[in-house]
């Protein structure tokens, strides 16, 4: 059942809908007999449970953790206070893009397709050579832009 | 309903009339209104009033004589609880929010700076508002005589004070300070037979809004403890928002070219037009006619005709707060909300672009089961954040506090506009976390002894 969520179309739809969950694993240790649950996600921990519950990624929580000892179901109303029982601090935690919520992750790679995609039409280099735009192209911003067409 | 298909739902019949009026009314229209805070320095002094109280204070839904449409809800504080003597297991039993305080959730709920509760108005945050009570009319003779009654029950008694008092009335506009009509939209809620405002809503669980019953997550929320105390009551967050309209106009004014520019302006920060017609059915101007229309005003959702936000932006105000069916992050319906603004103050003379320093805003309730998952993850996620509509950072351009260096963002073709340096145009002068019981609860509380 863990190995199958990563293909699985419904889970990925879900997590479209949650929008806030950069990654998470399930890790069985010690003999099978320990469980750690590791996520990372934009805002505090406990905002989008609720939500998170009513989706298909809630169904497969309760199944995984309906294994650990005394898990309440992850609509129960006690289930904060059960994770937050269970919690232990990381020791470290680094992040390469602390500031980007998986909103802006997924906006900057639609924009850097669509960019893409533009860089390739003969009409874009076209609009590049044509002198009418040069006041445009002069512009700092645009400077900016170009600088990242240009490998 | 077809009840065959309503499953579980089909055995949940709400005690409406166990349910304050206030809870669950929506305010009329006109409306005139009191809001009186008290402080419970003698329990027995609190409960000989809570006995008086309880012949004034109404529950159940509005009846079909218009005339008799007041009613006087009361309301208390954690601090009051404690006051009145409820036991100290009972307390414990109340969900960490509310115990709490509002001025302890500040900085979560987005009250910093100007707003922070060390600004706050006495007796806000204090500890001593213990007992809010509040009464609301359309007809100024008939809340006189409720004030009267409520009035007779609290007035010069040893062990009691009264420390606070607003009075809250429509302005001659109909308008909210800003000059938007408000009071449009109220929930559809299932087993309760008051009809909600948006045909298009599919039922809430009364769980949402009242203790007691199923809600959106299929279980019964938890409750205060005794049964007693907690069955069809709900929980209120009541603040005093003071509104800076001058700095509304001067904004407007200032990032628009002329009148009509400005008008679409308001209304693309608002989600509606003065009128109250939502940009969604009326795009381009607006639309009194339709507004008059309370089949229609508030007749749509989002995701069909205006996904991407042509017509109201994702940041407009009154889409951040229901987002209805909109393409966000998480589930809409698991953060209703019933709302209830009334204005205090005088309005600014219409075309004043300088503040005349007159106080003036609203006094907003703001009821729901939930108090952090309605409530506050209101004011975090979507007044005072964008991230769940895409825009990380960005707040309600209207409520959010954006200390002048807010942004908004108003989709366009070909390029979206996007404005820059919002000052705050509200500033929060106080608020309070109140549990506001049943009519049973009451008298449970009126009851208790040594």
């Amino acid at each position: 059942m863990l190995a199958d969520a990563t293909n699985d179309e419904r889970v990925h739809e879900a997590l479209h809908q949650i929008g806030t969950l950069h990654d998470a694993r399930h890790v069985i240790f010690d003999h099978d007999t320990r469980h750690m649950f590791a996520s990372v996600f934009d805002g505090s921990w406990d905002t989008y449970i609720d939500d998170f519950a009513q989706t298909e990624v809630g169904d497969r929580f309760d199944k995984v953790f309906s294994h650990t000892e005394g898990f309440p179901g992850v609509a129960d109303p006690g289930v904060k206070d059960w994770f937050v029982a269970h919690q232990a601090p990381a020791g470290v935690f680094v992040s390469s893009y602390p500031d980007l919520t998986v909103q802006q992750v997924w906006k900057d790679q639609r924009v850097s397709e669509a960019f893409q995609a533009v860089l390739d039409t003969p009409e874009f280099r076209a609009a590049l050579d044509n002198p009418a735009n040069a006041e445009l192209l002069a512009t700092p911003a645009f400077q900016k832009l170009l600088e990242e067409a240009s490998a | 309903m077809n009840t065959a298909d309503s499953g579980g739902a089909a055995g949940v019949s709400v005690e409406i009339d166990d349910v304050q009026s206030g809870a669950l009314r929506p305010r009329p229209v006109p409306y005139e209104g009191r809001f009186v805070f008290l402080r419970v320095d003698d329990r027995h002094a609190g409960r000989a009033l809570l006995r008086r109280l309880l012949p004034v204070t109404s529950g159940g839904l509005p009846s079909a004589n218009r005339s008799q449409d007041a009613w006087v809800t009361v309301a208390f504080t954690y601090q009051g609880l404690r006051a009145l003597g409820v036991p100290q297991e009972s307390l414990d039993s109340f969900p960490l929010a509310f115990r709490e305080g509002m001025a302890a959730r500040a900085e979560l709920i987005g009250d910093v700076g100007e707003s922070a509760p060390a600004h706050w108005e006495a007796p806000f945050g204090t500890g001593d508002v213990h007992i809010a009570l509040s009464a609301l009319s359309s007809d100024a003779g008939q809340l006189d005589e409720e004030l009267e009654r409520a009035r007779a029950a609290y007035e010069d008694t040893p062990g009691l004070q009264v420390i606070w008092q607003q009075e809250v009335r429509q302005l001659p506009t109909g308008r909210t300070t800003f000059g938007f009509r408000d009071g449009i939209s109220h929930p559809n809620i299932e087993g309760v037979g008051l009809p909600g405002s948006n045909p298009q809503e599919a039922p809430i669980k009364a769980g949402e809004f009242i203790l007691g019953y199923p809600d959106e997550t299929g279980s019964l929320p938890s409750m205060p403890s005794p049964d007693v105390l907690g069955r069809n009551g709900t929980y209120v967050a009541v603040r005093k928002i003071h509104t800076n309209v001058a700095a509304w106009r001067r904004y407007l004014r200032a990032n628009s070219s002329n009148a009509e520019e400005e008008a679409l302006l308001a209304a693309k920060m608002v989600g509606r037009w003065p009128s109250g017609a939502p940009l969604t059915l009326a795009p381009e101007h607006d639309d009194p006619e339709l507004a008059a229309d309370p089949r229609r005003v508030n007749n749509f959702l989002y995701r069909e005709n205006d996904d991407r936000g042509y017509r109201c932006p994702a940041g407009a105000h009154i889409r951040r707060t229901n987002p209805r069916d909109a393409t966000i992050i998480g589930d809409a319906r698991m953060h209703r909300l019933i709302r209830r603004g009334t204005t205090y103050g005088p309005p600014l003379p219409e075309g004043v672009l300088e503040d005349d320093g007159a106080d003036r805003g609203l006094v907003g309730v703001f009821i729901g089961a939930h108090l952090e998952r309605q409530f506050e993850f209101i004011k975090a996620e979507w007044v005072n954040d964008g991230n769940f509509i895409g825009y990380p950072g960005e707040k309600d351009p209207v409520a959010g506090h954006h200390g002048g260096s807010g942004t908004v963002t108003i989709p366009e073709k070909p390029v979206r506009r996007r404005l820059r340096s919002l000052p705050s145009f509200v500033v929060t002068r106080g608020g309070e976390y109140c549990f506001l019981p049943g009519l049973r609860a009451l008298r449970w509380l009126a009851e208790l002894e040594d």
